[in-house]
């Protein structure tokens, strides 16, 4: 029969299969605005571009139905339901606080692990731009053709109040970004009789230019045609080394001859000059062959096919250099050539303006501001440009003094700018660090927002009963599932934008706190200063709109399931699948046994990457399957064991028969309790025995007793040498030898005079490696070298020892013995000697002719500089590349037995080379080997990497704080919902005739007891779980590093257990006690 | 047929599940009835004979397992969800016996009463009048701002039935209205109920209060899911009548049937049944079996198990 059925609206709009395709959409979205993979993006406009076509179909159906007259079906009036929306609101009105207190906190969490990420990142970011030696971002300002002012104008000085103007480029705009540094680069004008030709000059960059890369570029037969010099009268600049390497190829294509200019008696400088030139010069007196005008430089040397062809013929890589497009680049290098001059004695370049103002022969300057600004936007750019144009310069013109100021109209003050290449190069470097980094902040996102989510299902699922109950109370007047589904859109809608916002807004203020606390956690750790990009502002909010969304849809799939049945009404919980087949028990028991078993027997046999991964699972799986246990099993038991014992209290054994009785809501408390304590535990105490390790490693490389050279470290037969009673533990190391730059700077009253050298020299990666993970290393070191020096000895660091000494440019250093303090202006200098664990103090010799003997130092750095200062001994140095152990010795050992033992056991190899750390004089011993090959540092500083290391410690560091922050609402959330649902009970009592006081402490007991007991087996299992996790990491090699030794933080780990144990009795007592003093029959009556 | 009656249900079963021993049970068992539109009827039987299961199909709360009922040519069992929905809006005015059932807890009886109007979308027009009206009739005026835990039982109750007639119902179902009230604001009910039934709308009361009998146009007696007993007040004839019936009942898809409570306490059926198929007469008959008794595999007769041999044959028996 059809008669009855047509007046009836048949199918509601929104049916299941769509809302099946929106949950897949909107789950897609989430994903794409969280980890920014654009297939998400895809599948969700997919999937809602079919939803759109599905409820098209159905909204015009539904229309032509309603415009039949006999159809009694009620079109949805929006007044209506608004009414609805609102009666809603009035009953449920504590528990959508509740919810969305929920979704609140879920919204926080996210925005603030995203906002703390990309802190970190960004921190990361400007550290390793910082750290890198190279400038990303410079201005140039060239007046290489001012002749249209005068032929010869000196240029004297840029006025110092333009040095004030970059300092505010610091504390400007780009907050404590970038470090400006500001070099001024002078050029010399040939006094030829070549007349206006000798305008445009030209250099090689020799930096990073190897011989062998040399000789292969010289080769290649584009060279000619590419390189930039066509004007006959280019100079070129090369170390004598190269030269006299290449003799034949440079006569290839230049006449080059060897030009020496003695330098006041005592420096030599190969000038290369084109064959008209020196024929030029040759009859000239000039003193300084040296010449640098910008504009010849930027030539980019463009590989070509054949180019290509050649190098691999020759069977070797494709240099760095050439893959970045570009061979000669001009950071720095005038720098250095101006290094050589004042090496030479030629220069000093404080008194530069002066120096060069006196002769006629200065043809220009350069002035080259570099900026460690990593992202620069145009609108800043623009600041700096401005600050830049104010800058003035003071120029002796033919009519006298005169200032002028840099514009961009006047060709002769030019200002230009580049954004360096290699600032591509570094960010290319740096996603690849960023990708890792981005990694571990996702692991560590991961356990933060699945509590959370757990925590915001937890409380909608419990509010669910009661949305179950009034919305079967409006189906019974007939309301259709569509004015349900609207009702709760209108409520998550308004849920979504309140804690969208709300949690968004809240993230701002808790980031900054959590970002401090963790630095205080860290252990000397950094301030990562809070940096929000842009696009989080509307991608935060989308995010806990769209989050809620997701969590409020299973009360859509709830709305179908509602029977109109007496039913209804009762709470009951069925048992979980897992429950019933002890899933969870069998998980807990399996990866519990594992780690008791696996860890003595032998599984050398198996391949270690099976194991790893076995043990990666047994921890998760214990990490899940626990909280499950404790709460379904064992508090339930400890509750009645406690009952049963204490049967003369009665409220104590009331409390317990409690738990016993509402176990199911206990449970879940106990789960979230569980998580989160032994997710604290867990980070406090594997981030405590990581540090402690890490520190104690680095100690072992600082503070080695045995330092053994030449071993091979990838040998256990080696190794096993190294097992000698009394050595408590080695670690392997990888050297890597360099070079040092050193020069000398004249005194005023004899500019002539070498004096004599003494340097301090402590190695940069070791010391910047202890620096990190040793808090107050760098003061003690500081103290150190500072208290060493005085006037006789000069002062070398390199720009890593300088930020292990948390030095930075702009810093002014004070030392002791009235030594003149100093400024620091650029990490250019730098020194070290043997590759040497420990502070030493070195005096190397100094020969006859004030030239260090390259024998004593092993310079560090510039190439060409160290040929060109002892171009004499004339030799190849050559990096090396080897490994060795550091042995430390236990407080009682003999170390003579134990140096005669490495001796004898390694007497057979000629390479390993055994030192003892007797004292701080150690003789150098000298392995270079010119054959071997030089695979680059293994044992280098890398910011970032430590970074990563530090910040994978740090971020177990910020799971403790919030999940934390979690447990204290999780039992708000418990007391005052559960006690919501158990008001019945509190009527009871007070039908029974216990007082106010009675009932708070039944709940605050029973309360206390689940807390206390979380967190005696929180602790437990916390403790396991770092036991698990430190013995999957170390792996077999348990020996080699300095022993794991499981650290409790005994002070924070106090802390933690009180202030849980206190907050949580202070959260829950209030409630309660409002709970409690209820009336008997209001309570009963109105459930 | 069914479209001259208001109400026709036929052959209605019902079958819950029973959650201990997880069988089905059938709580009712072939309901016919016929009922005029605006009459008055009441539905009277013990706890547990399947009163508010009959009301709740009525009401479009539950389907019926088999058998077919109409409500105004609307065939209820056929109808999905949804449908059931807009039947309930439309037509059904329903009063649960538990009032915490009917009323929105959080709300006042006014906002009650218009909250179940904006289900319904009642003209807006007519309901601060209609909110009146209910108000005066029920003598609620005073409490209408009240909520839920400041109204007494009977109050509760009146405030319940106020929202079950808010959207002016075809049909009020109501389900023991009268069981928390003393016998004045009974009589007070059963006078408005009379009321709003002259008025036009058709009232099914279930109820174990037998003042009922008296006002109501029929009443029927409904024990161990059918109705057994039939009563109307037409004419003079005021008494109780048998209704004229057969027992039936439903073999489901596994077999199993349920024998009604009064044959099964009639019967004293024990644990063990004998399944008697008698071919000639084409039926199925059950038998009861003595359990110290068993079939002889000899001479099939009857024989004690106790005994090694057959009281008949003297056969040997086979204890298995």
């Amino acid at each position: 029969m059809s008669i009855g059925t047509e007046r009836l609206a048949k199918s509601s709009i929104l049916g299941m299969w769509p809302l099946m395709f929106f949950i897949i959409g909107l789950n897609s979205l989430i994903l794409y605005l969280f980890l920014q993979e654009e297939i998400f993006l895809y599948i969700s406009l997919a999937t809602l571009l079919l939803i759109f076509q599905f409820l098209k179909g159905r909204v015009t159906n539904l229309l032509n139905r309603n415009k039949r007259a006999e159809s009694i079906s009620a079109p949805i009036s929006i007044r209506d339901v608004l009414g609805l929306a609102k009666d809603y609101y009035i009953i449920n009105k504590r528990y959508i606080f509740a919810s969305a207190f929920g979704i609140l906190l879920m919204s926080l969490v996210v925005s603030q692990s995203t906002i703390v990420a990309e802190s970190y990142r960004q921190y990361a970011f400007d550290q390793f731009i910082l750290d890198d030696d190279q400038s990303t971002f410079q201005f140039s300002i060239s007046s290489a053709d001012y002749g249209n002012y005068s032929k010869w104008q000196p240029f004297l000085d840029l006025r110092i109040d333009s040095w004030m103007n970059f300092q505010g480029l610091e504390l400007g705009s780009m907050r404590s970004y970038g470090v400006v540094t500001f070099r001024i680069i002078m050029g010399q004008r040939f006094n030829l009789d070549v007349e206006e030709r000798w305008i445009d000059y030209a250099r090689v960059d020799t930096r990073g230019l190897t011989p062998e890369y040399y000789n292969l570029i010289s080769q290649l037969p584009s060279f000619p045609d590419d390189l930039g010099y066509d004007d006959v009268n280019s100079l070129l600049v090369l170390p004598v080394d190269l030269i006299r390497a290449n003799q034949e190829i440079g006569t290839e294509i230049y006449e080059i001859e060897d030009f020496i200019t003695e330098v006041n008696g005592q420096h030599e400088f190969n000038i290369l000059v084109d064959n008209d030139i020196i024929q030029g010069a040759a009859s000239l007196d000039f003193s300084i062959g040296f010449t640098n005008i910008t504009f010849a430089i930027d030539r980019v040397w463009q590989l070509q096919d054949r180019d290509l062809g050649y190098i691999r013929s020759q069977n070797l890589k494709i240099p760095k250099h050439f893959e970045q497009g570009t061979l000669f680049t001009k950071n720095g290098l005038e720098w250095d050539i101006f290094n050589q001059l004042q090496v030479a004695n030629a220069l000093d370049l404080n008194q530069l303006p002066y120096v060069w103002g006196s002769t006629d022969k200065t043809v220009g300057f350069e002035a080259i501001i570099y900026t460690k600004v990593p992202l620069i936007k145009d609108m800043e750019l623009e600041i700096y440009k401005n600050l830049i144009q104010r800058t003035k310069l003071l120029i002796d013109g033919d009519l006298g003094l005169f200032e002028t100021t840099l514009s961009p109209h006047l060709p002769q003050y030019q200002i230009t700018y580049v954004v360096s290449s290699s600032l591509q190069t570094l960010i290319t470097t740096y996603l690849e660090f960023g990708d890792n980094l981005e990694r571990i902040m996702f692991m560590s996102a991961v356990p933060l927002l699945i509590i959370s989510a757990f925590l915001l299902f937890f409380s909608l699922s419990l509010i669910e009963k009661r949305k179950e109950r009034i919305m079967a109370k409006m189906k019974i007047r007939g309301s259709s599932e569509d004015q349900i589904r609207l009702v709760l859109i209108i409520e998550m809608v308004i849920q979504a934008v309140f804690a969208g916002i709300i949690g968004f807004l809240l993230s701002f203020l808790t980031t900054p706190i959590l970002l401090k606390s963790s630095g205080i956690f860290e252990f000397n750790g950094p301030e990562i200063p809070l940096i929000i990009p842009t696009d989080l502002l509307w991608r935060l909010p989308a995010l806990g709109f769209l989050i809620t969304l997701d969590f409020n849809l299973i009360s859509f799939f709830n709305i179908s399931k509602i029977k109109l049945e007496e039913s209804v009404m009762a709470n009951e919980y069925g048992n979980s699948f897992w429950q019933k087949k002890n899933l969870d028990l069998i998980f807990f028991l399996l990866s519990g046994a594992y780690w008791i078993i696996v860890p003595n027997i032998n599984t050398s046999d198996l391949p270690a990457e099976l194991t790893f991964q076995v043990g990666l699972i047994s921890i998760v799986a214990f990490l899940i399957s626990f909280p499950f246990v404790v709460s379904r099993i064992f508090i339930p038991l400890i509750a009645f064991i406690f009952g049963a014992f204490i049967r003369g209290f009665d409220i104590f054994s009331l409390s317990a028969k409690n738990i016993v009785r509402y176990k199911r809501l206990t449970s879940l408390l106990v789960v979230i309790l569980l998580t989160s304590f032994m997710l604290s535990f867990f980070g406090l105490i594997f981030s405590a025995t990581m540090f402690k390790t890490m520190e104690e490693q680095s100690r072992y490389k600082l503070g080695a007793d045995v330092y053994i050279q030449g071993i091979d470290i990838n040998d256990p037969e080696q190794l096993a040498k190294l097992d000698i009673e009394g050595v408590v533990a080695y670690s392997e190391i990888n050297v890597f030898q360099y070079r040092a730059q050193a020069w000398e700077t004249p005194t005023e009253d004899n500019p002539n005079q070498v004096p004599t050298f003494h340097y301090v020299g402590i190695n940069p990666f070791s010391f910047s490696n202890a620096a990190f993970w040793n808090p107050g290393y760098h003061q003690e070191s500081l103290d150190n070298i500072t208290a060493q020096l005085n006037e006789e000895f000069s002062f070398g660091l390199h720009s890593l020892q300088a930020n292990g000494l948390d030095l930075l440019i702009g810093d002014h250093l004070e030392f002791r013995h009235g030594f003149q303090g100093l400024n620091i202006i650029s990490f250019e200098l730098s020194l070290t000697f043997e590759f040497f664990p420990r502070l030493i103090l070195q005096t190397p010799e100094v020969s006859s002719n004030q030239i260090v003997n390259l024998d004593d130092i092993y310079l560090l750095m510039n190439f060409e500089s160290v040929e060109t200062i002892a171009m004499e001994t004339n030799r190849a140095t050559l990096d090396v590349y080897q490994t060795g152990a550091y042995l430390k010795l236990a407080a009682d050992a003999d170390a003579d037995f134990i140096k005669t033992e490495l001796f004898k056991r390694f007497s057979s190899n000629e390479e390993v080379i055994v030192q003892t750390f007797e004292d701080n004089n150690i003789s150098f011993f000298s392995t270079f080997d010119a054959g071997s090959d030089s695979e680059g540092p293994a044992l280098t500083f890398n910011p970032l990497t430590e970074f990563e290391n530090k910040f994978a410690v740090a971020g177990l560091h910020a799971i403790l704080l919030v999940s934390f922050l979690i447990t204290i609402i999780a039992t708000i959330f418990y007391s005052y919902v559960i006690l919501t649902i158990r008001q019945n009970e509190v009527g009871v009592y007070r039908a029974l005739g216990m007082v106010q006081r009675q009932i708070t402490l039944v709940f605050v007991i029973e309360i206390f007891l689940i807390i206390l007991v979380s967190l005696v087996f929180s602790f437990a299992a916390g403790l396991f779980m770092a036991y698990a996790t430190i013995l999957l990491i170390a792996g077999q090699n348990l020996e080699a590093v300095p022993p794991f030794e499981l650290t409790i933080p005994v002070a924070e780990f106090t802390i933690i257990v009180i202030t849980a144990a206190f907050v949580s009795f202070l959260v829950s007592y209030f409630p309660i006690r409002r709970a409690a003093s209820k009336q008997t029959g209001s309570i009963l009556r109105a459930i | 047929m069914e479209t001259e009656n208001f109400i026709y249900v036929s052959n209605v079963t019902r079958y819950f599940r029973d959650p201990d021993t997880e069988l089905n049970v059938m709580v009712l068992r072939g309901i016919d009835l016929k009922l005029k539109r605006g009459s008055f009827s009441a539905i009277i039987g013990p706890s547990g004979a399947g009163k508010t299961t009959l009301l709740s199909i009525l009401g479009g709360m539950i389907r019926p397992s088999t058998g077919q009922v109409f409500v105004d040519g609307i065939p209820l069992h056929r109808l999905s969800e949804n449908e059931l929905n807009n039947y309930r809006r439309r037509y059904c005015g329903f009063l649960w016996q538990d009032a915490e059932m009917n009323l929105q807890i959080g709300l006042t009886v006014e906002q009650n009463i218009k909250h179940a109007m904006n289900i319904a979308s009642y003209p807006r027009e007519l309901r601060t009048a209609r909110i009146k009206e209910l108000g005066k009739k029920l003598g609620m005026t005073p409490r209408l701002k009240h909520r839920f835990d400041q109204l007494s039982g009977g109050e509760a109750i009146r405030a319940s039935l106020a929202v079950a007639l808010a959207n002016s119902p075809e049909l009020l179902l109501l389900d023991e209205p009268t069981g928390e009230l003393d016998s004045e604001t009974t009589l007070e009910m059963i006078t408005y109920l009379r009321k709003m039934n002259e008025e036009g709308t058709t009232v099914i009361v279930v109820t174990h209060d037998t003042r009922f009998e008296r006002m109501t146009d029929q009443s029927f007696y409904l024990l161990d899911g059918s109705i057994i007993k039939v009563r109307k007040a037409e004419g003079n004839s005021q008494g109780w009548k048998e209704a004229v019936r057969e027992e039936y009942t439903v073999i489901n898809q596994f077999g199993q049937i349920q024998i009604p409570l009064s044959m099964r306490s009639k019967f004293k059926f024990n644990e063990f049944l004998r399944l008697v198929e008698d071919d000639k007469a084409e039926r199925l008959y059950l038998e009861k079996v003595d359990k110290d008794m068993s079939i002889c595999p000899h001479c099939q007769v009857e024989t004690s198990i106790h005994s090694e041999f057959c009281d008949s044959c003297r056969g040997k028996l086979v204890s298995s």
